[in-house]
């Protein structure tokens, strides 16, 4: 069973119970008060000469500079390695990684995939339960029994005439029969016999 | 062939059957009895288990939507009122609430829900809809025919 933690995780689609699942959460309250970016450094892994690093090599020739320059808490290391393929390193703040290849990717790929690890905090990609979070969820307060009911109630003597009445609900189908009949003026055949 | 660094020494054999079959009881973790130890009887198990996950992506939405209703009707019965009368004068009104609102409102905020059930009994009334007392004067309808 330890073996299984020390897997690479599966694509973020495969949602499974033993991956787990969370609410979302803000960790620390980060950008409450100050927004403190989590990502401590990142490593990009290439090959100067193999056609998959092609892309890794364009990025790093026109777009990296921007990033670090965009984000002077990150510490960006370039690692050129023969024989490998390309990849991106990130390390958070909590301890957290996550290695991205970027093998045979588009420069435009990796700058997407730059600003998506700016942004992540170090804790792993569970399953988000819902889509929102609040610790005040009511404003004028949750909804009770007695919300709406009348407060004489409490303190009512029982037995109580008002409130033992009966609800007016309409007329029944029994009572609008009765008055069909009568409408009908039919007398019956004994009642008849009896008056004549 | 000349090996210029030890990643070169490194032959692709083929795909790694045991971090592959790894993966798939990575899935079958939680379930009983051999299916989740097994990789012959787990491998069935988890391919059930993802299409089920799939078909119920829909199915889900069904649900809340029913639990949605439930709610809102328990929150109108209070007022003697249901969720058809309410809808029809939500949509006569302008009132775009979806149902996740309005079920929401009737938990949380009930002030907000009672002012919805008044709004539905007052244009009812407008309209002679749903009354005791019979439709206002100059409307004539089936049943006084």
């Amino acid at each position: 069973m330890c073996l299984l933690w020390n897997l690479p995780k599966m694509s973020s689609r495969t949602w499974s119970l033993f991956w787990g699942s969370r609410f979302v959460k803000t960790p620390l309250q980060n950008g409450i008060g100050r927004y403190v970016q989590q990502l401590q450094r990142i490593t990009l892994k290439f090959c100067k000469t193999h056609g998959g690093s092609q892309g890794m090599r364009d990025y790093i020739e026109k777009e990296l500079i921007h990033f670090a320059k965009e984000n002077p808490g990150v510490v960006v290391y370039v690692k050129p390695r023969r024989h490998r393929s390309p990849c991106l390193k990130a390390e958070y703040l909590n301890g957290g990684e996550e290695y991205i290849s970027m093998h045979r990717l588009p420069a435009d790929d990796i700058v997407r995939w730059m600003a998506y690890l700016r942004g992540r905090s170090g804790y792993p990609t569970d399953r988000i339960r819902k889509d929102q979070h609040t610790d005040h969820p009511s404003i004028q307060g949750p909804w009770t029994p007695w919300l709406h009911r009348d407060p004489q109630t409490n303190v009512a003597q029982y037995p109580n005439e008002d409130l033992s009445c009966v609800e007016v609900m309409g007329r029944s189908a029994t009572e609008e029969l009765r008055e069909m009949f009568k409408k009908q003026k039919l007398v019956s055949s004994y009642k008849r016999s009896v008056e004549s | 062939m000349v090996i210029t660094s030890p990643t070169l020494f490194a032959r692709s054999r083929g795909p790694d059957r045991f971090w592959k079959r790894r993966r798939i009881l990575a899935l079958s973790a939680h379930f009983y009895g051999r299916k989740q130890n097994c990789f012959r009887v787990a491998i069935r198990s988890v391919h059930r288990a993802l299409s089920f996950s799939t078909k119920a992506r829909a199915l889900k939405k069904r649900d809340m939507r029913i639990l949605w209703n439930t709610r809102i009707n328990a929150g109108c019965e209070e007022f003697g009122l249901n969720f058809d009368r309410m809808k029809i004068v939500l949509d006569d009104t302008g009132v775009a609430l979806d149902r996740k609102v309005l079920q929401n409102l009737a938990i949380w905020e009930p002030r907000s829900f009672r002012a919805l059930a008044m709004l539905t009994r007052a244009k009812e009334a407008e309209q002679g809809l749903n009354s005791l007392q019979g439709p206002p004067p100059g409307v004539v309808t089936r049943g006084m025919l």
